[in-house]
């Protein structure tokens, strides 16, 4: 495909749609920085336009540009045309494709647009097969089919994964659950500003909950232990955070959960000089305790030592899980 | 057979094996053959792992190896065989779903050429024994009725006295080594599980009673049998239900030709996780409290482990199997708080299962 720039115009804004139309793909976009740029410098890109059958331009390239440009008060803009250099949409699309791809990297929502929008006008197998990898996607079907599924999510949430505030992973999740788990999960995620580890600990432990006592995220999340957390007015929102992680991880990992706060007890309740320190394996699988002690010098270590022999409360620590 | 090929493939330099056009004849009654450029599939999707396509091909590296187990774990010293990669049952659990990156059931075809050099290996090695095993990539007999190993393999054991060979197996696939003339240092295994396990997560495997009848026949033929409860998965009753699969065990089985009996709780590489919800979402296998084990696999908590592991032990030495009994990959304190007594090390519970196969087929 040869690009020819097209004939120069000057667009009325005011009859341009604000909608990305058939060609364009930016999404979540801040125009802050395009609007402080264009104030100091001007435009200097023009975007690409294409007369569409009502008569109107579809933007082809340049589709922030011209919001930016909206937005700074402008009346018209200078284009260029390039409705017969670039006379079929799949031209139109590709353009503005391979503009976008050589400057920029594409968020995750923007790459399920360009999906969708590829998929009127090329063969699957060649979407596959040419344009995955261009997105830094596996050229899987699955893949393909969990894309396009984004696009179905509720606005708020495709917001979110277009700015990067939900991780792919906890999107995966997503768009397998119902509408009302969908809708909940989100709210809360949102509500908790969880980082990415939390949201996926978040989802995981839910669904866990989920399959094995058949319970759903809104039945799960309105029970009494998550509401007093999200009530208690000594907590804040991080704190908030990681106590309904916890209570999801209590439910999840009773028998753990329960054996950890035994042995950290017992650890906590010996009066250790303060070089030394007493660790385990978080999750009891290894049965040895390991002890560590800071010390500038032998006579230091001596002395810990020393100090650690005449603790009566260490024969009391006792072997993992055995409580004894 | 339970299961359906619907396409059989020969992939490149595969034509020219003895094996491969042995195959070929066999397939063609029910499926087609192709020559393919040897190119790997382009994967439609992730999750489809394409058990409906049987690959014929050489493997180019070594086919004989020790398993891979790991430091932390006690491991039993067993050879694995790796006469083909996936297998055409469905597990939900099964740990293949996430191990290989490329789908489709693949039978090597140069085994017979590599079976001399690893005859010759194993000679000049000095070692007494090799408990060699096919079941660990694949199910050592689903394909047999097409791939036939059972009329390769027995033949190599019968010239190298050093070789314990096991068939492990879920299937019912056991003509090919009735019509055998072998037997000595020869086992038949087969995986067992719950009867309800067997039901919902063992996908296209044959019930308990028709693993145990096949058993049984194999037995009687004069077969040295094996068993393995592994993965030994916590669910509603596991104990009445671990004990109705020892009840029928009993009733098929006479457990003095037993050489031995392994027990492994289910574990997973995290990986396998996200695997088993896309594929098997009714799945409730993953319900229990797995940790990451010190191998990075996600395991049962300790004491889970330990209760299952001590329930199978006395209920098999009740049915008479008080020896042989012994733990896939598990710590040392898991063995004696299970069990009663732990091997010092991956080697003392190697030379506790060779002396159960010199014990059983009267080696030196």
């Amino acid at each position: 495909m040869e690009f020819s720039r097209g004939e120069g115009i000057h667009l009325d804004l005011e009859k341009t749609a604000d909608d990305p139309g058939p060609y364009t793909m930016s999404y979540g976009f801040n125009l802050d920085v395009l609007c402080e740029s264009i104030r100091k410098v001007g435009l200097i890109n023009p975007p690409l336009v294409a007369r569409n059958q009502e008569g109107s331009f579809d933007v082809v390239s340049g589709f922030r540009r011209i919001l930016a440009l909206k937005a700074l008060g402008e009346r018209n803009a200078f284009c260029h045309d390039v409705t017969s250099a670039l006379a079929s949409p799949l031209e139109r699309l590709l353009a503005a494709f391979y503009e976008n791809l050589a400057t920029r990297k594409f968020n995750d929502m923007e790459k399920a647009i360009l999906l969708h929008k590829l998929q009127a006008h090329v063969a699957t197998e060649e979407i596959l097969a040419s344009f995955m990898p261009l997105l830094s996607l596996p050229s899987h079907e699955g893949t393909l089919k969990f894309y396009l599924k984004l696009l179905h999510l509720e606005e708020s949430v495709q917001r979110a994964i277009g700015r990067e505030e939900i991780s792919i992973k906890v999107a995966k999740a997503l768009v397998e659950m119902e509408k009302d788990s969908q809708q909940v999960l989100f709210q809360w995620i949102n509500l908790l500003k969880y980082n990415f580890n939390q949201q996926l600990k978040f989802i995981e432990y839910i669904e866990d909950i989920r399959i094995r006592e058949t319970l759903a995220a809104p039945e799960l999340l309105t029970e009494e232990s998550f509401l007093k957390v999200m009530e208690n007015p000594r907590l804040n929102n991080p704190q908030k955070g990681k106590a309904v992680l916890e209570t999801l991880r209590l439910r999840r990992f009773p028998r753990l959960a329960q054996a950890q706060h035994a042995v950290e007890s017992a650890v906590s309740a010996i009066s250790l000089p303060r070089e030394a320190s007493i660790h385990y394996d978080p999750y009891l699988e290894n049965p040895y305790y390991r002890l560590e002690i800071n010390f500038k010098h032998g006579k230091d270590l001596k002395n810990a030592i020393s100090r650690l022999h005449a603790l009566p409360e260490l024969e009391a620590l006792p072997e993992l899980w055995t409580g004894r | 057979m339970n299961f359906k090929i619907k396409k059989a493939v020969l992939e490149k330099d595969a034509e020219n094996y003895p094996f491969a056009q042995r195959a070929v004849e066999r397939l063609q009654c029910f499926s087609s053959v192709r020559a393919t450029d040897g190119l790997p599939p382009k994967g439609d999707d992730e999750f489809d792992l394409d058990k409906e396509t049987l690959r014929l091909l050489p493997f180019p590296g070594q086919l004989l190896k020790p398993c891979p187990g790991t430091r932390e774990y006690l491991c039993c010293g067993y050879q694995i065989l790796n006469i083909g990669t996936n297998c055409p049952l469905n597990c939900s659990y099964c740990i293949l779903q996430a191990y290989f990156n490329q789908p489709s059931l693949r039978v090597f075809v140069n085994v017979e050429q590599q079976l001399e050099g690893i005859g010759k290996a194993l000679h000049i090695s000095g070692r007494k024994i090799f408990r060699i095993g096919t079941g660990e990539f694949t199910d050592s007999l689903a394909l047999d009725p097409i791939v036939k190993w059972t009329q390769v393999l027995p033949s190599f054991v019968a010239e190298h006295e050093n070789v314990v060979l096991e068939f492990k197996t879920k299937t019912v696939s056991i003509e090919g080594l009735l019509s055998s003339t072998y037997r000595d240092r020869i086992v038949v295994s087969w995986s067992l599980n719950s009867p309800s396990i067997a039901a919902t997560e063992e996908h296209g495997a044959p019930s308990i009673r028709k693993r145990l009848e096949a058993a049984r026949t194999c037995q009687r033929e004069g077969f040295t049998l094996g068993f393995h409860f592994d993965p030994l998965i916590e669910h509603p009753s596991w104990k009445d239900e671990y004990a109705r699969t020892i009840d029928v065990l009993d009733h098929f089985v006479d457990p003095s030709k037993v050489i031995w009996i392994s027990l492994g709780c289910l574990r997973y590489m995290p990986s396998l996780k996200g695997v088993i919800r896309k594929r098997f979402p009714e799945s409730h296998i993953l319900d229990g409290e797995f940790v990451p084990g010190l191998d990075g696999k996600m395991r049962y908590i300790k004491p889970v482990r330990a209760e299952m592991y001590s329930f199978m032990k006395e209920k098999l030495g009740q049915w008479g199997m008080e020896r042989g009994v012994y733990l896939c990959m598990e710590s040392r304190d898991v063995w004696q708080k299970a069990l009663g007594w732990s091997p010092e090390n991956s080697e003392g519970l190697s030379d506790y299962l060779d002396r159960r196969a010199a014990s059983a087929f009267a080696l030196p």
